[in-house]
């Protein structure tokens, strides 16, 4: 059976989602995938995939979620890297790992939203049994 | 929370706990029953709490749940010891709406809506990874754009002077500094200069469908049955960036200036301090992005009309009505108490109503008053509104900015489901063309608010008067 890792919520204006994991780094692949969900879908051929290497750093799980989520936006925003694939671990000092993607290309791919930011606003990070949850809106 | 009526279609939050001032928004009854337990009315209680701010926390009845402030607050602050937000003013600054009036009336196109539509759609630009009509510029040209707002796009061939006498500020705001703009938010601006968006922007072509106030109607060029088109976009990339920058800036300003608020997304600095006069001038380099934009989408626009159409352009007839913002957050001057001061203006989803006589509007309109563009729904259309000298003297010279949404994105799409909204558009006599696979069933008319009520407040309280009525009938949208 495969694990609900994220689900989207309800918001007025904007989108968001709840996402969830067995620990942060599960939490912060969850919410990195949940993101993109929201962007779009796309498939791409290996020789199309590329690797980017990530590392954030922040002692509070909160920040880390957003300045992961941002990061991973810029890079969609600045070069069209659609995440496929994320291989992450927390670190004492925040987060590090390597992200596989390609290239958007709205004329083969599928596109949902644009988001413009991942807001502050309900954001909510919690260790819970079991595991970890979050909570994120995105200005869209 | 306590909410008291204190006129027809005014209500208040009085001033409790750590809030500066009493909240007050603009509703009819029957808003307010539905928004009585809304979280956007908590907002209008947090945006209360901020330092230096002045009479009172202003809500639109188009005010619905944001981050920070709502959708359709205002809140002005002191100079000397108020702050500046960027969540007061939105992650789009200067997104807002351009209106452009023609010589057509509707007989003369009615049969080629769809041939128009189809040019639109393929000459602007719209959808997330698309790149603008003008090939990606380096940073100095981007930082170019930055300094000379709209003009940049007059000087290289899109529209004509007289435009910039019709837009807010002129299409520039002369505090914009390009050096406060980090490199991220110029290199995602590059590739993005006439390019419309996404979510709920558009750009669409409008019936005149109404003309409320026909004297004053003819001096802003509109007339009954005639067509029109409304740009609805901001400052794309960069402007989202420069807010996030700052967002991060003002957050970690807030301990240093011992600042404390209810809600993160209402960070903030002193607006005389460094990380305050720092976002005035990039927000402002934003904001004439966003003017350059549009500047560049309307011309564009302009061309798909001569092209598809094959008619002259004095037979066309185009000649921008005006353009205004409804994210940003302005120096103005103003009377408070009875004195006239500067104060710092945030507006995010709120639209400026100058009245008549103000030397910030165009000559042509200082009789009548600002024009003010309402976008609704694209089924039940948009308003022209003016604005009044009561708006100077309740909302900061205020008005709301849209329908404002009822149901979220999710819900929207759920009840879309099954049908085909293309078909369903088309029977309402609008041909629709977007790009993303969601953003019609997200942005369907039962998704907002009936923009004429939201118009119907500002009016019956004295803050704008009714123009004219628009009805779509052909709209592009990313």
């Amino acid at each position: 059976m495969r694990v609900r890792r994220f689900e989207e919520l309800e918001h007025t204006a904007d989108l968001g989602i709840r996402v969830f994991g067995a620990d942060l780094a599960e939490l912060l692949t969850s919410a990195a995938e949940g993101m993109f969900s929201l962007i779009g879908s796309a498939a791409f051929r290996p020789e199309e995939l590329r690797s980017l290497e990530i590392s954030i750093e922040s002692h509070d799980p909160t920040d880390l979620l957003v300045l992961w989520l941002q990061r991973l936006l810029r890079e969609f925003n600045l070069s069209g890297f659609f995440l496929t694939a994320c291989d992450v671990r927390a670190t004492p000092a925040g987060c590090s790992g390597t992200v596989r993607g390609g290239t958007f290309d709205p004329r083969r791919h599928e596109f949902r939203s644009e988001i413009k930011g991942v807001t502050f606003h309900g954001l909510a990070v919690a260790s819970i049994h079991g595991g970890w949850q979050a909570q994120v809106i995105f200005d869209v | 929370m306590q909410l008291r009526q204190i006129d027809v279609n005014l209500w208040e939050i009085p001033r409790e706990g750590d809030m500066r001032v009493p909240g007050r928004i603009y509703a009819s009854p029957r808003q307010i029953e539905l928004l009585r337990n809304d979280p956007c009315l908590q907002q209008v209680v947090n945006v209360a709490h901020l330092p230096g701010i002045v009479a009172c926390s202003l809500a639109m009845p188009d005010i619905h749940w944001g981050y920070g402030f709502p959708i359709g607050g205002v809140a002005a602050t002191r100079l000397e010891n108020g702050v500046i937000s960027p969540g007061g003013v939105g992650y789009d600054i200067n997104c807002g709406v351009r209106l452009v009036r023609t010589e057509l009336l509707y007989e003369d196109v009615r049969e080629k809506i769809a041939d128009l539509v189809r040019a639109l759609f393929a000459s602007i630009p719209s959808g997330v990874g698309a790149h603008g009509a003008i090939p990606k510029l380096s940073a100095a040209e981007v930082r170019r754009v930055l300094r000379s707002g709209a003009a940049w796009a007059v000087e290289n061939g899109y529209g004509t002077r007289a435009d910039l006498d019709h837009t807010e500020e002129e299409g520039r705001l002369e505090t914009a500094d390009p050096d406060l703009v980090s490199e991220t938010a110029i290199e995602r601006g590059a590739k993005q200069l006439g390019t419309l968006g996404s979510g709920n922007h558009f750009l669409e072509i409008d019936r005149v469908e109404e003309v409320y106030l026909p004297e004053a109607a003819a001096q802003c060029g509109i007339q009954k049955h005639g067509i029109a088109v409304l740009v609805h976009s901001g400052s794309r990339g960069l402007g989202y960036q420069v807010c996030e920058d700052y967002l991060g800036t003002m957050g970690r300003a807030m301990e240093r200036y011992r600042i404390r608020v209810p809600d993160r997304q209402l960070a903030c600095a002193p607006i005389q301090s460094s990380e305050g006069s720092a976002y005035l001038g990039a927000m402002a380099a934003a904001a004439n992005f966003a003017w350059c934009n549009r500047q560049v989408m309307m011309a564009l626009a302009e061309r798909c009309f001569l092209s598809a159409l094959g008619i002259s352009p004095r037979e066309l007839g185009w000649r921008l009505v005006y353009d205004v913002c409804h994210n940003i957050a302005k120096i103005e001057t103003h009377r408070v108490d009875g004195e006239t001061g500067s104060l710092c203006v945030h507006r995010k989803g709120a639209t400026r109503a100058f009245g008549p006589e103000r030397r910030e509007i165009p000559h042509a309109y200082r009789q009548v008053g600002q024009p003010v563009l309402i976008p609704g729904d694209m089924g039940r259309g948009s308003f022209v509104l003016l604005g009044t000298a009561m708006a100077m003297e309740k909302t900061f010279g205020s008005t709301c900015h849209g329908a404002g949404r009822v149901m979220s994105r999710g819900q929207s799409k759920k009840a879309s489901r099954g049908r085909n909204l293309v078909e369903e558009m088309r029977e309402q006599g609008v041909s629709v063309m977007a790009h993303g696979r969601d953003t019609l069933a997200e942005e369907m008319p039962h998704a907002y608010k009936d923009v004429a009520e939201v118009v119907d407040v500002m009016e019956e309280a004295g803050i704008s008067r009714k123009l004219a009525r628009l009805r779509p009938i052909g709209v592009i949208k990313g």
